[in-house]
């Protein structure tokens, strides 16, 4: 554990050390400002009486964190492996003494931790709003739970895009769609064809649904563990690759 | 014998880039590995250090086959690859303290001052790696291979892009490391004169065999050598 801890606190570091994250943090503080600005002139006459905030702003603010989340991600997650591959400085962090699945672990975990304080700190403007009404922390708390899972989500499949390129261009141009993909697949759900069936399957791995039940305050286990298996299977899919590559 | 080599065969692509290597590796020497570009140097340091997987042939550790124990082995090694792997935006003590922090080191700040002082880097332990010189760059990647003391240390190509004088200092290193703690090296270069100023073996390596197995003294090295490369 404690290697992985260790490997977790490099790779904070190195984000921390370089501009993308502060740069994105800025526009993600901006954008969501701007969205949570709109969401309350949208909601009539906000501040005249003491409002429930619950089921109109929060819920639509947790949702947009959301889904500046699957937008935002690609910059942390294409750097974990194939930048590192770039720069030769994976070849120092295989060499040590430690597993090649504490290395991914490590950085699985430190991205989730990222994004996850990234895609967080918008939202300390739902506390702001209580001074006006009536703010139930439960629910927010959900909608937290549901940033947290598809941050590891996100981290699982960055990751595993990281891993098989050795291009940074490459990754993104990769992670930007696949990561969209999975957000608006679920709109399939909705159409009506022949492969009706397919299409229903397919939707069932979008994220859209799944994070609408946990910003409007539901928590479904079903919905968790799809998450969790979703950063899982990218986790180990990204450990078979950098065997299959040679790196062991 | 610390290493022991058998049958070692691996392809790229359908190409044999190691081609049966059998060889052996005695503790406390350094050994060379000479051959043009595409001879299989840098491949066969990589499964010897345990970055590639041969597709067959075994490769021992004191007896003990690497596919079994190479976690733990990676213990007993280091490898200076000839790309080196510092991170830009860490500094050497950084970078050397996250490596002894990886490998679990009892007493860090002691293996901190041993390997600083074996490289001599102690000045420039402060700067970021991405304004140090080659020279330095090259101390510091060999500083981090020494850490956790490994019985054998395999560099690639290690004085690339060094000037003469800094060649000179690296090889005084080296011996000196060699001297002060009986590490074994195992290096490979395209250049005879820096292989003859280094080893005490050499082999020569020519599309993934070797062509050459004798003592730095043998007097057919060099033509050997020469007309390995005059065929290329």
């Amino acid at each position: 554990m404690s290697v992985i801890k260790k490997i977790i606190i490099k790779e904070l570091q190195a984000h921390n050390k370089g501009v993308s994250v502060w740069i994105g943090l800025i526009g993600l503080l901006l954008i969501q400002g701007y969205f949570l600005t709109l969401n309350l002139m949208n909601y009539s006459d906000p501040f005249s009486t003491p409002g429930n905030w619950n089921d109109g702003p929060m819920t639509v603010l947790l949702l947009d964190c959301c889904f500046l989340g699957v937008l935002f991600s690609p910059f942390i997650t294409i750097s974990t492996i194939c930048l590192e591959r770039k720069e030769n400085t994976l070849e120092f962090l295989l060499a040590q003494p430690i597993k090649t699945s504490s290395i991914i672990l490590g950085k699985l975990i430190a991205s989730t931790i990222l994004i996850f304080a990234i895609l967080s700190f918008p939202t300390i403007g739902i506390i702001w709003l209580s001074k006006f009404g009536v703010i139930d922390y439960g629910h927010y708390l959900s909608g937290l739970i549901g940033l947290l899972l598809l941050s590891f989500a996100l981290s699982g499949l960055g990751i595993f895009i990281s891993s098989i390129t050795d291009n940074l261009t490459a990754a993104f141009s990769i992670s930007f769609p696949v990561f969209l993909s999975f957000w608006f697949i679920g709109f399939l759900e909705n159409t009506n064809t022949n492969n009706s069936a397919l299409l229903q399957g397919f939707a069932e791995l979008g994220f859209q649904k799944k994070l609408a039940n946990f910003s409007e305050g539901i928590i479904h286990p079903e919905n968790v563990f799809y998450f969790v298996l979703f950063g899982l299977f990218w986790f180990l899919l990204t450990k078979k690759i950098m065997e299959l590559r040679g790196w062991k | 014998m610390l290493l022991t080599v058998n049958n070692l065969t691996k392809s790229f692509s359908g190409k044999k880039i190691l081609d049966n290597l059998n060889f052996k590796i005695p503790k406390g020497s350094i050994v060379g590995f000479l051959g043009p570009n595409g001879a299989g140097k840098t491949t066969t340091l990589r499964i010897l250090s345990g970055f590639l997987k041969q597709d067959s042939g075994q490769v021992q550790f004191k007896g003990k086959d690497y596919s079994e124990y190479s976690y733990l082995i990676k213990n007993k090694i280091g490898y200076l690859p000839e790309r080196l792997p510092l991170y830009s935006n860490m500094n050497p003590h950084e970078q050397i303290s996250l490596a002894i922090n990886l490998h679990s080191i009892k007493n860090p700040q002691k293996e901190y001052e041993r390997v600083v002082s074996l490289t001599k880097i102690d000045k420039i332990s402060n700067r970021l790696n991405k304004f140090l010189s080659r020279g330095f760059r090259q101390r510091v990647a060999l500083a981090l291979s020494l850490i956790g003391k490994p019985e054998i240390v395999f560099l690639d190509e290690p004085t690339t892009g060094l000037d003469p004088e800094q060649i000179v200092n690296f090889e005084k290193t080296i011996k000196d490391i060699k001297d002060k703690e009986g590490t074994s090296f195992v290096m490979s270069s395209h250049r005879l004169e820096i292989i003859q100023q280094l080893c005490s073996r050499a082999f020569i390596l020519s599309d993934g065999k070797i062509k050459f197995d004798s003592t730095i003294k043998d007097k057919n090295l060099k033509k050997i050598y020469l007309e390995t490369i005059k065929e290329k």
